[in-house]
């Protein structure tokens, strides 16, 4: 136990150039694929919330169950559209970094529709009508109630970044593991254990806690701060 | 008492039909037909006719439930009715009066529901959206933060205030504008006595600068002194006033009674007494059950009795509501029996008794 933990300390201090690179796909891939699925996810959360429509309660419930969407049935899903006899296989981008940010994506989305939803939902029903009254628009309206639930909403795309670079279903289907190119922490993590080789996957385990630690500690702090 | 008779003699003989429930001549403000409204399936408001006249303040009075709000929103176009027309000066809210409506009003809902930020953040709000500029967004945010006596609060934290301050908060977003109509949802609940003083004394303000303002309230007292015409609603429908509300003002307090000068729609007036009272007062309510009307004067206790002429009897339910003209009009409520024997009619001379202790002061 001594050795391969000594050894994983060594990795990190002494700034592996691997280590690091896995590092930053990682950061890059979930960063990427969270910040996309904003724009078009707290929009979203906002007219769902916002919005009195037939469906709406269903919506919720399905939104509600897609955010425990199992991460390899997205892979699948993505790898059968992408591969090159799917019907998107032209793009030739099945084991690149847009097809690990399109699966994740498709995993965050869900949690930042349904998240920004709840948390708008508790805002006053009477808010909306409120900015009506004063001569504001749709969009308006739109982003008067994100700022004003904006902890809530913050808390959303921090736990959407928290589940996208903690997987790795999507990531090894998708960007297949590749060395210098699509190899994530996760997916380096399952490799290097499954070769033998603790240290490397240690010292990534050591990061990936801390980067999900500083998360959860930035997910904490938006909320306290409401 | 005799000065009473005295003073509204030469009186009574104008035929002034009654007042109105529902306004001052004009063209309406809004005008309300068969209309049914609710929530879920559940109705909450049925109103057959009502016009709100333009200008002045029009008081929507009921308890809570009553479905005050829901007129108020309905008013707005913040919501739709399930069955009959509303009209903003002459044009339908289901066409081009929700525009007008919206271009025209401002709407203070009974929660303040302040946004995060500063107070003059909240109450420059609305001329910022309509691109008004910065230096000129914080000059008339200074003024409508005097207008509800929040002078200086621009810089705090609207988290920060008190419910008072956040309502007049709310008001000041709204007066901001400079709106012709304003409707207000219960302002006077839940401040505190300050607050509320303010907040009446910036509505008259308003009205009396040519706003034309609706306002609704459970509060009577509220009601009372605010009103130009009332509307009553009861259980999602409009009721029948069963007051008399007479404007005018105090001409002397001594250790028994005050006196107080009620004026007339017209030219008319006369002074009534009530309980000796200390402060200033506009309005004098007195119940219409307790209005005595008698042949003769009758020698009794009551200390008010005036000389008027009938003007004008209505079926209110069983009873009969009988319009007298005496200077002032005073609407009394009494049986058909009564009617009968006293062989009222239109144009029949009569007295009015009541009690100085009727009289409410406002």
């Amino acid at each position: 136990m001594n050795g391969p933990f000594a050894k994983a300390i060594t990795l990190l201090v002494t700034g592996d150039s691997e280590v690091w690179f896995i590092t930053g796909t990682s950061l890059r891939f979930a960063l990427s694929s969270t910040l996309i699925t904003c724009v078009p996810g707290i929009p979203l959360g906002v007219l769902i919330a916002l919005k009195r429509f037939r469906g709406r309660r269903p919506l919720l419930a399905v939104l509600n169950s897609l955010m425990a969407l199992p991460t390899v049935v997205v892979g699948l899903l993505v790898y059968s559209l992408i591969s090159r006899s799917g019907p998107l296989g032209g793009l030739g981008i099945l084991f690149t970094p847009p097809a690990v940010v399109i699966g994740q994506a498709i995993l965050a989305l869900p949690i930042v529709v349904s998240m920004t939803a709840s948390s708008l939902s508790r805002l006053d029903r009477q808010f909306p009508e409120v900015l009506v009254t004063l001569g504001a628009g749709r969009a308006q309206v739109l982003w008067m109630s994100v700022r004003e639930a904006r902890g809530p909403v913050l808390s959303a795309c921090l736990a959407a970044f928290g589940r996208v670079i903690g997987e790795v279903g999507a990531a090894m289907m998708l960007g297949g593991n590749i060395r210098w190119y699509t190899r994530t922490i996760t997916t380096a993590i399952a490799l290097e254990t499954g070769k033998g080789d603790f240290e490397l996957g240690l010292a990534l385990g050591i990061i990936l806690m801390a980067v999900a630690l500083g998360v959860n500690a930035l997910l904490h702090a938006a909320v306290k701060h409401e | 008492m005799s000065d009473n008779i005295a003073g509204s003699a030469a009186a009574g003989a104008s035929g002034r039909a009654a007042a109105e429930t529902t306004g001052r001549d004009g063209s309406p403000l809004f005008t309300v037909r068969g209309l049914r409204a609710g929530f879920d399936g559940v109705p909450a408001l049925t109103i057959d006719e009502l016009r709100i006249a333009e200008g002045g303040v029009t008081v929507l009075v009921g308890e809570n439930g009553s479905g005050k709000t829901t007129l108020l929103r309905l008013l707005n176009g913040l919501m739709e009715p399930w069955e009959g027309s509303i009209e903003f000066r002459g044009a339908p809210l289901d066409g081009p009066g929700r525009a007008a409506v919206r271009a025209a009003s401002a709407m203070v809902h009974q929660e303040p529901l302040l946004f995060r930020g500063t107070v003059l953040q909240n109450v420059g709000y609305g001329l910022r959206i309509r691109g008004v500029s910065r230096s000129e967004i914080a000059r008339r945010a200074d003024l409508a933060l005097r207008k509800v006596g929040l002078a200086g609060f621009g810089r705090r934290r609207a988290g920060g205030l008190s419910g008072g301050e956040k309502q007049r908060v709310a008001l000041a977003r709204a007066l901001v504008l400079e709106q012709p109509v304003v409707l207000l949802d219960e302002p006077t609940a839940n401040v505190d006595p300050n607050s509320r003083r303010v907040i009446e004394r910036a509505i008259r303000n308003l009205a009396d600068a040519g706003t034309s303002l609706i306002v609704s309230t459970h509060l009577m007292d509220t009601a009372y002194r605010l009103c130009d015409t009332l509307v009553r609603l009861e259980a999602g429908r409009l009721s029948d006033n069963s007051e008399n509300i007479l404007k005018g003002r105090v001409e002397s307090t001594d250790e028994q009674f005050t006196r107080f000068l009620a004026i007339g729609d017209g030219a008319g007036s006369t002074t009534l007494l009530c309980p000796a009272l200390q402060g200033d007062f506009r309005v004098a309510v007195l119940p219409m059950n307790e209005i005595i009307l008698s042949r003769q004067p009758i020698v009794s206790s009551a200390r008010n009795m005036l000389r008027g002429r009938v003007t004008a009897i209505a079926p209110v339910g069983a009873a009969l509501r009988v319009s007298v003209d005496c200077g002032i009009v005073l609407q009394s409520l009494i049986t058909r029996v009564s009617a009968v024997e006293l062989g009222l009619q239109p144009g029949y001379d009569i007295i009015a008794t009541f009690k100085a202790s009727s009289v409410r002061l406002y």
